[in-house]
């Protein structure tokens, strides 16, 4: 490989690892009290609250598994359509809650509700992170 | 298969720890604490306990709860590194009934949030079925209604008084147990709209006296 | 010379299908032991009497005028500051205020109950328990609570 090659291979790698480590982060903050990320969920108004508490449980593993998969190869693809969605998702629901004047703190790393960033910032990280999953590469 | 699986599993659990253990600075013996006060208490204090499993002081910079029923108090002064401190919290339950549920919320002053959670099993003093009776038209028919009270505190009967003249007792009141049985019936004008209130007094073993109000309408 | 066969594995579809399955398995164990899972038998109490019956600011401001409103928060907020017309009821003082509330409700309007924003449960509470009191009869609960009133009203 070119050392050009090599260069960008690396800043491609290294854009991946960026939604990795917080997609890691994330899940491993949300695992520490579900029950309070349950209630997160609940203030979104946008699920009933069994569906939430499910949701509290399940997505913080959905997160671990992800960024673990976004690297071997078999899964890299596969990983990588999952977060984009999941967080095409996420930001969805932060602009829709916002819009019915709903005012949610993000609970991104877990905690309940009062916790984390405004959903505009959420947002705006949000869209920060898918950019840099388009853009990652795991080799 | 590629070393990159296994390199980074190993990492992402190596970054599951370091995140989990970041949070490490105040532990709680118990993030949630279910407290049963005694029959009549409206009030109690709760200790949530921690310890200072970091290595550095940690200083608690504020404490909240959603309700103005719930007021959680911290130390002012810095936590020692191996020290052990609490966080009351004072909770007065006014008329609620049944399980409560509040959130207290622990900052420190290195921006690491903690919640708990204070769960109080409150007594169902007096529960009414139905606590309104709506009298329609020409209906001359007592209607029915029943106050439960609650069988932990158990009440003596003081007496049941119709505040309102259109509306009047069908039968006398009768306190079988802790269930007390009532039957109205609307005596006003059929064609006209009348709002009532039925008021009873308990007093309970603890010598406390409760008025309690029961809803009475008419229409037309 | 022979292509080389697709394993069924490989296919990324089924892939995304195991990512998505994978977590299932650590998450029933956290649903099942964590210390601070969420609480499923009352969950499940919940989901009968909450949810329907919610409405947003903006529906609230145009369909629910005529409702009687009440303000499920602390006496000290209320006095403060409170939607024009509404009252306090709340679970602290609930029989004292009651009484005032059943004077001025006319016993066919709607009501709508609000308290402090998105994490404040004072309006679900008080909401469940004027239909346990009062029978089967209308009442609301506003989401995003004072805050998203607030927002509405500084909006033209």
């Amino acid at each position: 490989m070119t050392r050009d090659g090599k260069a960008k291979s690396w800043l491609r790698r290294a854009a991946l690892a960026v939604p990795t480590v917080l997609f890691a982060y994330a899940g491993a903050g949300k695992l520490t009290d579900p029950a309070a990320f349950a209630e997160s969920i609940s203030n979104y108004q946008l699920v009933p609250p069994l569906a939430a508490a499910l949701l509290a449980v399940y997505l913080p593993w959905l997160e671990l598994v992800l960024a673990f998969g976004l690297w071997p190869g078999r899964t890299h693809r596969a990983a990588k359509a999952l977060s984009l969605l999941l967080l095409v998702g996420f930001t969805l629901a932060l602009v829709v809650t916002a819009a019915r004047g709903i005012d949610v703190r993000c609970g991104c790393f877990g905690g309940g509700a009062g916790q984390g960033p405004t959903a505009a910032w959420a947002a705006l990280r949000n869209i920060v992170l898918i950019v840099f999953l388009r853009f990652g590469r795991n080799v | 298969m590629a070393t990159y699986p296994a390199k980074f599993f190993v990492f992402s659990l190596g970054l599951l720890g370091s995140a989990l253990a970041l949070r490490a600075g105040l532990t709680f013996e118990q993030i949630e604490l279910t407290v049963k006060p005694p029959a009549g208490e409206r009030k109690l204090t709760a200790q949530f306990k921690f310890k200072n499993t970091g290595d550095t002081p940690v200083t608690i910079v504020r404490v909240d709860s959603g309700c103005g029923c719930t007021l959680p108090s911290h130390p002012r002064e810095p936590i020692a590194p191996g020290a052990e401190g609490a966080v009351p919290v004072a909770y007065n339950g006014g008329d609620r009934q049944g399980r409560q549920q509040q959130t207290i919320t622990v900052e420190t002053a290195d921006g690491v949030t903690q919640e708990l959670r204070l769960v109080v099993e409150l007594p169902t003093r007096i529960s009414f079925e139905p606590r309104l009776l709506l009298f329609r038209g020409q209906a001359t028919a007592p209607l029915p209604a029943s106050v439960t009270f609650s069988d932990a505190l158990p009440v003596e009967l003081l007496d049941v008084v119709v505040l309102t003249p259109a509306f009047e007792l069908a039968e006398p009141p009768a306190l079988v147990e802790n269930v007390l049985k009532l039957s109205i019936r609307y005596v006003g004008e059929p064609a006209v709209e009348s709002r009532g209130a039925l008021r009873i007094r308990t007093k309970d073993a603890a010598g406390k006296t409760n008025a309690d109000l029961l809803y009475l309408r008419h229409t037309p | 010379m022979k292509a080389p066969r697709i394993r069924f594995y490989d296919s990324a579809c089924v892939v995304a299908l195991c990512l998505l399955a994978a977590p299932l398995i650590p998450a029933g164990f956290t649903a099942w032991l964590h210390p601070s899972r969420p609480n499923w038998a009352e969950l499940n109490a919940r989901e009968k009497s909450v949810s329907q019956d919610r409405i947003d600011a903006g529906e609230a401001r145009s369909h629910y005028r005529d409702a009687l409103w009440l303000d499920a928060r602390s006496r000290a907020d209320y006095e403060a500051a409170h939607v024009p017309g509404a009252l306090l009821l709340n679970e602290d003082e609930w029989e004292a205020l009651l009484p005032l509330v059943m004077e001025r409700w006319d016993g066919v309007q709607p009501m709508l109950v609000y308290c402090g924003g998105e994490s404040c449960h004072a309006s679900e509470a008080v909401a469940r328990r004027l239909k346990r009191e009062l029978g089967e009869i209308k009442v609301l609960v506003l989401n995003g609570g004072w805050p998203a009133w607030r927002a509405l009203e500084a909006t033209p």
